[in-house]
Formats: C-alpha cells, structure tokens, sequence
C-alpha cells in the first residue's frame, strides 16, 4: 500500500460525498411531499417521482467512486502501487461530481419541492415542475462528465 | 399541415329542432361551441335576440352528477373486486348502453339507497369519533371514585381540574391548606401535559381556594352530561363503541354488496354527463322566440358533414374562413407513428395556431436521445415490451395512450442503442460467465463500447445537438419566409448557419480535410458581416449597433451544444451503474449461496437502475427539446380545440351503422 494509492481511495471518498447533497434534496423534498399528501393522498405517485429527482446526484458519486476503485484495483483485490502524483489524480478526479453534488443536490431538492407544492394546486403541470428540477441536475451531469473524463485519462 | 385548419361556424336554425340538432352535432364532434353572449352587446342583436338556456337545469344536474359520483366512489372504497391498473372507457353499443339505462328511475333508487347508507355510514362514524375522544378525556379520572356529576354537600364543594405538569403539586397543596386549612387537593394522575386535580373546600373558602388554584394555572374540567362513576361510563362507552363498530360493519358489508349495480350506475353517470353538456352548450346560444343562434369553430376538413346537416334541417349555415392572423383553437393532427410524441409537445404548451406543430420534427431526435441517455438492449426490452402489454391490455385513450406508446417507442431505441453499445443489463452476461462458468463472454457492440472511447461519443453527441439546433433553427426561417419577412431568416438563420459551420471548420476543420480553416475563415467573416451588417440597415439609433450584440450571443450557442453531452454522461452512468450492481453482486464467487446473492442483488440493483434512469432519460430527452430545441423557435400557449362531443367517463357509445 501506497500514499498514492490511499488518497485514491480518498478521491473515491470525496466523490461518495455526492450523496450528502441527494439526502439533503430527498429530504427537502419529502417533507413537501408529505404535507401534500396529508391535503390529497391521490398525488402519491405524482410527489414521488418529484422526489425521486435529487438522488441522482448519489447515484453519480457513487459511479465515480466505483470506477475509481476498479481502476486502482481495490475492488477486485489487486490494489495498484500508485505513485503519490497519481493518487492526486484520482483526488483531483473525485473533486467535482462530490462537490458539484452537495450542492446541486440540495438545490435540486428544493426546486423538486416546489414543483411538489406546484402539483398541489395544479395536478396537470406535473412535466413542468420535473423539468424545473431538472434544469438543476444539468450541472451535477457535467460534474459527472469532467470527474469521468479526468477518470478515463489518468495514467495507471 | 400538423396543426388543423379551423373555421367559424355559425349556424341559425328553428328552436325546435335544436335538441335534435344538438344531439346530432355532439355524435359528430368535430364542432366547438362558443359563448355567443358577447353579441348581445350589440344593439341590433339585443333587441330580437337573449340569451339561450336554462341555469337551473345545468347546476342540478351537475349536483345529481356530484351525488352519483358519491356512490361510485362509496361503493369503490368496499368493493372487495380487484381493481385495473388503468381506468378505460368501456366500448358498448348504443343498443346495449339504452337497456341497461332503461329509464334510469331503478338506477336512480339504488343510487338513493348507496347514499342512504354512506350517510349512516358517515354518522356511525361520527358517534365512535366522539366515543374514542370521550374515553381518551375520562382516561387520566380512571382511579376517580366519585360520580361526575357530583358538586358536593351543603357546604363541602368538589372540584375537578387540570394544572399544567410543570407546576409543584405539593407547593399548591401548601399554599392552599394555608389559605384555608380544610381543603384537601388530591393528585387523581399526571401525565407528560397535565396533572389532574381533584379538591374538596369549604363553600365559605371559595374564594381564597379558587385565588390560589388559579395563580397556580388551575382549570376546571368540564364532564359534559357525563353521570356516574368514570368507571361506570367506561364501561357504557366501550359497550356503545362495539355497537357502533359493528354497526358500521354491517354497512361497510351492505355498501360492499351494491357493487353489482356499480355498472349501471356508471352508465347512468355518463347519461347524465351527456345532458349536462348539452344544457351547458344550450347556454352557450342564443334565442329569439322560434329561433336559435349557434356560433363556434369547426374543423375546416369537417365542413361538409355539419353543412350537410344543416341543410337536412333547414337552418341558414355559414362558414367563415378566419382573418389572417387570428387565432383559431388548436388541434393536432399527425400520421400514427408521431402521434405518441404529441404527448410531449402538449406538456410544454399547444403551439399557436399559426405556427408550425413541431412534434413530426423532434419525434425522431426524442427517439433516438432517449435511447442514448438510456441504452441498453435489456432495459429497452423490459420497456417496450411492458408499454406495448398495457396498451394491448388496456383501452387507453388520451394522452395516458400517447405517454404509454411514446415510452415503448423509446423502449425500442433503447433497444437497438443498447446493441450499438454493447450492454445488456450492463455488463450482466459477461459477469455472470466469467463468475460462475470461468467463461470469457463479451458481447461485440455493433457501433464502439462508449466506455473504451468516451470522446468520439462526446462529439458525436455535440454533432446530434448542433445538428438539432440547425433544425429548430431552420423551423424559425421557415416561418419567417412563410410571412415574408426574408431579411429576418437570413439575419438570425442562415447567417448563422453560414458563421457557425465556418467557425467549427476555423478551429477543427484541419482534422477533417486540408485547407477546411481557410474555407472556415472565410465563411465566418462572412456570415459575421451579414450579421453585423443587416441591422445597421433595418434599425435606427443605438438599435444600428445590435448585430454585435447578436454576434456575442454565439456564447450561448456553445452552451446549447454542450448540454447535449448529457447524452453521453447519462448513456455511460447507465451503463456503469449497472455494471456496479453486477460487480457488486459477483463479489460473493461461485457456489449456491453466492448464486442466491447474486441474483437478489442483481434484481434490487436493476430495478432501481432502471427506475431511475428510464425516468431520467424521459426527462433529460424532454428538457433538450424544451429548452434548447423550442428556444431556437417555440412559443406555444394555443388554446386546445374542444369539440362539443360524447366526452362520457366510464362507457364508449359506438353508434351502430
């Protein structure tokens, strides 16, 4: 085991961190869910799929760190000896979709709660409360994209 | 033409042959009734002419509507029959649909009867709801011996109250017994909110006792027409709750029992509806003595049909053609395999009527984005083959049909992507041969593995995008040309298309043939003239100077086709999440449990994946033709076409021929 290789582990870590911000944004948008259902318990599936929206966020991070954790061999059982420089990569490469996640995660959350309170009072406008959401998670994608790219071109 | 010619209609016939007239009108559906009142402001139209209809009519039989549906939604709660997935319309004959209404008084009753019982229902109910509260407020008095109605002796009054919990029950006691030594405080109970308090004084002492019960937060408890022991009433509630319970019961069984008739009542639902549109529409025309005026649109393809029926009773028709520029109700009309994706258009906004209904245009980049957020030839397959099951099922209408068909198009794309990739279930197959039969199994993709080269998937997906762009882009010159406005289209379109195409080639046209940055070069600097040129001409003042400002709008083009990239990041995260579930799962090796395990998290894994990407994939395909395709032309906000027609809930009246 290596310094390199741990703060690869360490990139997998920051990247997993992403999920703080789909927590956060389900939870936000839960609550709003929940108190649209004590009014009209019809909307569960509706309040649901809004809901569902900001834990992609967790789900990216959690791609990240899976694929850092394959391509230095942690998983699998044949951890790499990677120099110090190369573990940074791999920290540098977490960086983003972790980052990128919290927030955008969070963020999301509320929009998805307030196109929740938006299918309250307008049951038909359910496509434009999801597509308010997902505005958000453009940029979790592209936190996504950069983390995969720096993922994909790091020599090992 | 994708949006359907609408023209006006009006129509003036005797008054009695409008109940037939109208009853014709709604088997055709192809009119729209409007609220003609506003002509009554005219002074020529005023003076022979008033309002038609009856107000009355229409709000009682709205309320009959309201009640029917009371019973059908009473009779659904205690239904024990499993209930469909999706709710249909269900097809009958005009035969079969008037002998079951007969003269709908049999139905009438039962629907009085359901009612009837619901409204016991709801009172037996309301009994127990006191009950329960009553038992819950005599709970903390349970070790209170005394009747509740007691108020004491000739001299000695007893008192029953509450103090808050956070008060010192003893320090009460204290202070009482020195304001007047022979009154005695009990504590019946506490509990988190409250202690309950029971006290004996001398009436002589009331005042002095109640002072310093009340400076200590004291409040009487009021038992309201409660007598005898609490235990006594305990026992009386819980006796009268079991009689009330079962007394509900025996109703719920009795409501559950009428669910035979819910069948016609459905029809006698929609009967009513029918007559409730037609009193509405009345309301909508205009009468003199003998005569009506019916005015609103009709489909322009539909004319003949109404003209036709007109002259069978001899009323005066006349179609107008609308003014240019007006606008008429929208509706859609697209060739089968484009239908399912109106669904899409009609969630952002109908288009206007005198714009260009975009959904033949963008159905095929919908396809084929989806699949590519999506892409994997067993999640496609679960997909479409689940939408197609539903729709063979289940007779969908609607929009619920349109969303359903769309989705097992999609599924189809997500299909034949899923091949160009190479996935199924991500990597499912070549985990579970190398993992239990020492096998190595790769499928070939048919295109490239997009994992192996993410790049030449980048570009691609810029290319799709920009191509994408182009077209809506496209669209705007078309309907400038179409209004004859040719300097606008080649100001904001083909300008651009002539800069944008020469900008590409200047920074990476080298790459595809020699000499490309120089044709680029020029083709920028020309397209950049035109664009900078043509409102120095067009606007006066400061507005001379907008094309610069245009030209700096190129920004936002770059951003537009960037975001296109979602089509790659979102192919790759479900390719790899999926692989990640495979992984997970092989990580047990081989030997029965670790098969066991495998499969237990393969299924949660994949459920999940797909769940969440066939959602995001829908949303992401969505969001590009919103945002970045409709922002280069859309403006939408048309108002839907709604024909005066058989719009029933529960049956489909086919007439027979």
């Amino acid at each position: 085991m290596t310094l390199g290789l741990a703060l690869a582990i360490g990139g997998a870590a920051m990247a997993a961190l992403a999920g703080v911000g789909s927590a956060l944004g389900v939870g936000v948008a839960g609550q709003a869910a929940a108190g649209v259902m004590a009014e009209d318990p019809s909307k569960f599936g509706q309040t649901l799929v809004l809901q569902a929206l900001p834990g992609t966020q967790g789900i990216y991070g959690l791609l990240i760190a899976f694929l850092i954790l394959v391509k230095t061999g942690v998983m699998g059982g044949a951890p790499l000896d990677l120099s110090t420089q190369q573990g940074l990569y791999f920290l540098f490469a977490g960086v983003p979709v972790g980052i990128v996640g919290i927030w955008s995660g969070w963020a999301q959350g509320k929009a998805s709660a307030a196109g929740i309170m938006l299918i309250a009072k307008r049951p038909g406008e359910l496509a434009k409360g999801i597509i308010y959401a997902a505005m958000v998670e453009t940029y979790a994608i592209l936190a996504l994209l950069i983390s995969f790219l720096m993922w994909m071109f790091i020599p090992v | 033409m994708a949006v359907v010619k609408m023209n006006h209609l009006s129509i003036i016939g005797l008054e009695s042959d409008k109940t037939v007239l109208l009853n014709r009108l709604m088997e055709l559906g192809v009119v729209e009734i409007v609220d003609q009142s506003e002509k009554l402001q005219d002074q020529e139209w005023a003076a022979v002419a008033r309002r038609d209809g009856d107000e009355d009519q229409v709000s009682g039989l709205e309320s009959e509507l309201a009640q029917i549906q009371t019973a059908l939604d009473t009779i659904a709660r205690y239904d024990t029959a499993k209930k469909p997935l999706f709710s249909t319309r269900k097809p009958v004959t005009r035969k079969e649909y008037e002998t079951v209404l007969g003269d709908g008084l049999q139905i009438r009753e039962e629907v009085s009867k359901v009612l009837a019982l619901h409204d016991r229902w709801g009172e037996s109910k309301s009994e127990e709801n006191v009950i329960v509260s009553t038992q819950a407020s005599l709970k903390p008095w349970a070790s209170y011996e005394l009747p509740l109605e007691s108020q004491g002796t000739r001299s000695v009054r007893i008192l029953n109250g509450v103090i808050p919990a956070v008060s010192d029950a003893e320090a009460l006691k204290a202070q009482v017994s020195e304001a007047s030594p022979a009154t005695v405080v009990t504590v019946i109970s506490r509990d988190e909110e409250q202690q309950y308090l029971n006290v004996f004084y001398m009436k002589d002492d009331e005042d002095a006792v109640l002072d310093v019960m009340k400076s200590n937060g004291f409040t009487t408890a009021v038992f309201k027409d409660l007598t005898g022991t609490v235990s006594e009433n305990m026992q009386r509630l819980d006796a009268r709750l079991q009689e009330v319970k079962a007394q509900e019961g025996e109703l719920e069984k009795q409501i559950g029992g009428c669910a035979a008739m819910k069948e016609s009542i459905r029809y006698y639902y929609d009967s009513r509806l029918l007559e409730r549109d037609k009193a509405k529409a009345t309301s909508s025309l205009l009468r003199t003595k003998k005569a009506f005026c019916l005015g609103g649109w009709i489909i322009a393809s539909k004319q003949k049909a109404v003209q036709g029926l007109a002259a069978e009773f001899g009323c005066v028709c006349d179609v107008t053609i609308p003014e240019k520029g007006e606008e008429t109700p929208v509706l859609l009309d697209n060739k089968s395999l484009v239908v399912p994706f109106e669904a899409i258009t009609t969630m952002y906004a109908y288009p206007k009527s005198y714009e260009v209904d975009p959904t033949p245009i963008f159905a095929i980049f919908y396809f084929i984005f989806y699949g590519m957020m999506f892409a994997d030839m067993g999640y496609g397959a679960i997909l479409a083959i689940a939408c197609f099951t539903v729709l063979k099922k289940f007779r969908l209408e609607g929009t619920a049909y349109r969303l359903i068909k769309c989705m097992g198009f999609c599924g189809i794309s997500t299909f034949i992507w899923g091949a160009l990739y190479g996935g199924f279930m991500g990597n499912l197959l070549t985990v579970v041969a190398e993992t239990f039969f020492n096998v190595e199994f790769v499928i070939t993709p048919l295109w490239f593995d997009p994992l192996a080269d993410p790049m030449k998937l980048l570009i691609f997906s810029c290319v799709l995008g920009a191509l994408h762009l182009f077209v809506g882009m496209g669209i705007k010159a078309y309907m400038y040309i179409r209004e004859g406005k040719i300097v606008e289209a080649i100001n904001e379109v083909f300008a651009w298309y002539v800069f944008l195409i020469g900008l590409v080639l200047l920074l990476g046209g080298d790459m595809l043939f020699d000499g490309a940055s120089g044709i680029g070069k020029w083709m920028t600097i020309a397209g950049a003239v035109v664009i900078f040129a043509i409102p120095l001409f067009k606007n006066k003042g400061i507005g001379k100077l907008l094309g610069l400002w245009d030209l700096y709008g190129t920004t936002s083009y770059l951003a537009d086709v960037l975001s296109y990239s979602r089509l790659l990041a979102l192919g790759l995260a479900s390719a790899v999440i999926a692989q990640v579930f495979n992984q997970l799962g092989a990580l047990f090796g081989n030997g029965i449990i670790a098969v066991i395990l495998f499969i237990v998290i393969a299924v949660i894994g994949h459920v999940l994946n797909f769940a969440i990407n066939a959602l995001g994939s829908y949303v992401h395909a969505s969001r590009l033709q919103y945002v970045e395709f409709f922002g280069k032309f859309y403006e939408g906000g048309g108002i839907p076409f709604k024909p005066f027609a058989k719009n029933t809930k529960y049956v489909k009246i086919k007439e027979e021929e």
